[in-house]
């Protein structure tokens, strides 16, 4: 077991193998070494998220982890364009703590999660036109009306129609 | 939240989450497809930067503006695909091959394929004659395969070995035709039949070792005949195999699930193909079938979900009048014309990148060439030269089509929508006004059996090409993923001859990185330029009056032709594929003829043209 304590103080209690989903979190127990009394604090996540982490860590602990080949794993990562059912129902949830998620798990350095998060952000985007995405993520149009006719045009090769 | 990108004075990639990172947003877009990228440029400057400047964001675009998709070699660095695919585009239109290898391929051929880099030939090795049945006088069958690795573009730590060979003596029993996937390791070979007790008799294999394909549960496929077959047209397309065999000139169709030896399409039934001239699968769910009366027509027929969810719910396997289909008419003959042959052809399907290529042809660009010759419907009586020409009957007619397999397949999706539809209608899911609006955007007519009809004038001419002449494609394989190689033969008695290569996934509106008109510019005033290079992307008109009720067909698919102007061979055909042009010697020097008839000839060798 290992202590593990969030921005906001929280303290969680977590197996050893669910902390180690985590390559952030592996190598500093890696430092840390058998002194499980000794707290790990990470930084840039509140308990909320960590939970919802912890919750993805606990049902994937058993998984194997991605090869130290990187390029190996990235290539099956990018293979498989799915995302398993439980993965799904895990990750439906609000736009708020899905980027959350994402942004604990780039900083946990949790790949499989961070894939989860990022399909799951394009598969909002796919088949939508520019405005419904802005619209969707509240993103300000910062194109003059003259720049958004240009990329209308130069873009129109790509259209399938 | 939405205060933090006014206070910083930048505008946030994901408005609600101002802290999302550059590497983030490249991460979330790599996730989409090519066309979705190029749109999502348009968002906003921060995802237009994210796109413009990330490499593999590019790349991704760069694949999908040359048609291809990335491969599996993971050794090769993003910049060094990269500069390799752009080298490729630059080959293929220069036609700038650097090397020209010959293979010998010792022996009679009576069938032979091209996929994936393998060259496949199957031959009888004893005298065809003593062994054949009389009942097969043009195909023997055979029993000896040849499988060659044929040489392709030097590739960095490319080390130069002889091209790996296969040989079988005797599979053992007479083969009447064979698919390939070498990706898979994957061979069909479709029995001779026995003429006693007539079967469709499938043997899947493995390439490598002759034995039982490992991912087969059931190694050898059947389907009792109740008469004998002539000809076989065997596809394999992932777990799909499909079979188009014809009883006395009437097609039957079979299609399975190799993988569990489940039968999904089986249509024997005479009355339902007789009007069939030919098939060709679209993808590992839909298929086309070209109809001949009462007015030419491509029928698009989906038999699963994309996701590879069978829809038929009934016994057994689907007919096809329990399929969801979509015609799209040909255009309109006169009065007293009819479409006589509707043939088409495609290159062979892959189920993954083949072994070592950074990229391949992507499914999005793969075009198919159809051969069509229209007919009086009643041939002109002896008549006095006067009346030639002014007769109600007109003439024989033949053209090239190249038609996009995308354009194909969206209809093929279109038959699932428009099955939600029903099925919605069913539960009061949806009004009927939202019906009529859906059906409206759709303009299409729908029928009672669930079959749609779109006229020529709205699938046609943007998705094709339609060329005025014979054609002369009796070998196979001269189309792969976009591209078509043309033989341009020497008048006689000369037999050498010129390759031309016609590429369909072409972009003329494409700013800055197709510099075609340059290009073009500068090919014509150079005289040592070694090809002939030009793109057409305006619209062109096969005209006549005699045999189109409009006076001719308009069509306007934008592809690039080059020529190479240097004059090769002799050669029977070219054959093409992701990295080669391949050149068929015929023994006897007399090419054009010879094409004819080669399926049963001598090869001896190939000539492999490749970069």
């Amino acid at each position: 077991m290992v202590i593990i304590r969030t921005a906001d103080k929280e303290k969680f209690t977590v197996d050893r193998d669910v902390a180690e989903c985590s390559v952030l979190l592996k190598n500093l127990l890696e430092d840390v070494g058998e002194n499980e009394e000794e707290e790990i604090p990470v930084q840039n996540i509140n308990s909320s998220v960590f939970r919802k982490v912890l919750e993805w860590c606990e049902h994937h602990k058993n998984d194997p982890r991605p090869a130290s080949d990187d390029s190996a794993a990235e290539e099956s990562r990018r293979r498989t364009t799915d995302i398993s059912e439980w993965d799904q129902k895990f990750i439906a949830v609000d736009q708020e703590m899905l980027f959350e998620i994402i942004l604990a798990a780039n900083y946990l350095d949790i790949k499989p999660l961070l894939d989860v998060g990022c399909k799951t952000v394009a598969n909002m985007i796919k088949g939508k036109t520019p405005e419904e995405i802005r619209k969707l993520f509240n993103i300000t149009n910062d194109f003059t009306p003259e720049e958004e006719a240009q990329i209308r045009r130069e873009n129109e090769w790509a259209e399938d129609r | 939240m939405n205060s933090h990108s006014h206070i910083f004075g930048h505008v946030s990639p994901f408005g609600m989450h101002p802290y999302v990172p550059f590497e983030i947003v490249v991460t979330i877009l790599a996730n989409l497809d090519w066309r979705s990228l190029v749109r999502c440029s348009a968002v906003c400057h921060f995802w237009q930067r994210a796109i413009r400047d990330a490499l593999a964001l590019q790349y991704k675009v760069e694949l999908g503006a040359n048609g291809l998709v990335d491969g599996s070699t993971s050794h090769l660095s993003i910049p060094e695909r990269m500069r390799l695919l752009q080298e490729r585009r630059r080959a293929w239109r220069m036609l700038d091959f650097k090397r020209c290898i010959t293979i010998p391929t010792p022996g009679e051929c009576h069938a032979y394929e091209l996929v994936g880099g393998m060259f496949a030939k199957a031959m009888n090795p004893h005298d065809g004659t003593a062994t054949a049945p009389a009942a097969f006088p043009l195909n023997p069958g055979s029993r000896h395969f040849s499988f060659v690795n044929l040489p392709g573009a030097e590739r960095i730590g490319d080390v130069t070995t002889e091209p790996e060979v296969i040989v079988r003596e005797d599979v053992g029993f007479l083969c009447r035709d064979f698919g390939i996937d070498p990706t898979q390791d994957l061979i069909a070979l479709v029995e001779q039949p026995d003429v006693e007790k007539p079967s469709i008799t499938v043997h899947l294999r493995s390439i490598s070792t002759n034995r039982s394909h490992p991912s087969a549960t059931v190694p050898v496929l059947t389907e009792m005949m109740k008469s004998s077959f002539d000809g076989a047209v065997i596809q394999i397309c992932d777990d799909i195999i499909a079979i188009l065999v014809r009883v006395h000139t009437t097609p039957r169709l079979f299609i399975w699930q190799w993988t569990t030896g489940k039968q999904l399409v089986t249509e024997t039934n005479a009355h339902n193909c007789r009007n069939m001239d030919d098939f060709s699968l679209l993808s590992n769910y839909a298929f086309m079938m070209t109809s001949r009366y009462h007015q030419g027509s491509i029928k698009i027929y989906t038999f699963r979900a994309p996701n590879g969810c069978v829809l038929f719910s009934g016994l057994g396997s689907a007919k096809l009048a329990d399929l969801r289909c979509t015609t799209l008419l040909l255009p309109a003959l006169q009065p007293n014309n009819h479409y006589a042959e509707l043939s088409t052809h495609t290159a062979p399907f892959t189920s993954r990148v083949p072994n070592g290529l950074p990229f391949a042809s992507s499914e999005d660009a793969r075009v198919h060439v159809m051969s069509v010759l229209t007919q009086p419907t009643q041939p002109p009586h002896s008549s006095s030269d006067s009346e030639l020409g002014h007769g109600v009957g007109g003439h024989p007619a033949s053209f090239v089509v190249i038609i996009l397999n995308r354009a194909l397949l969206k209809h093929a999706d279109k038959n699932l929508e428009r099955r939600d539809v029903k099925t919605e209608e069913k539960g009061g899911m949806e009004d009927d006004a939202s019906i009529i609006s859906r059906n409206k955007s759709q303009r299409r007519k729908g029928k009672s059996d669930g079959s749609a009809e779109v006229p020529w004038d709205e699938w046609g001419p943007r998705n094709t090409r339609w060329f005025s002449e014979r054609s002369t494609h009796a070998w196979q394989r001269y189309v792969h993923g976009s591209r078509i190689v043309r033989t341009l033969h020497n008048a006689w008695p000369s037999t050498r001859c010129r390759i031309q290569v016609l590429d369909f996934h072409v972009h003329p509106s494409r700013p800055n990185s197709e510099s075609d008109h340059l290009d073009e510019a500068i090919d014509n005033v150079e005289p040592d330029v070694p090809y002939a290079h030009r793109l057409i992307s305006g619209p062109s008109l096969v005209r006549d009056r005699a045999v189109f009720r409009g006076g001719g067909v308009e069509s306007r698919l934008p592809y690039r032709e080059v020529m190479l102007k240097r004059e090769v061979g002799p050669y029977s055909g070219f054959m093409i594929d992701e990295e080669r042009v391949i050149g068929l010697s015929d023994a006897d020097g007399f090419g054009f003829f010879q094409a004819m008839a080669f399926a049963n000839g001598d090869m001896k060798q190939i000539d492999v043209f490749t970069f």
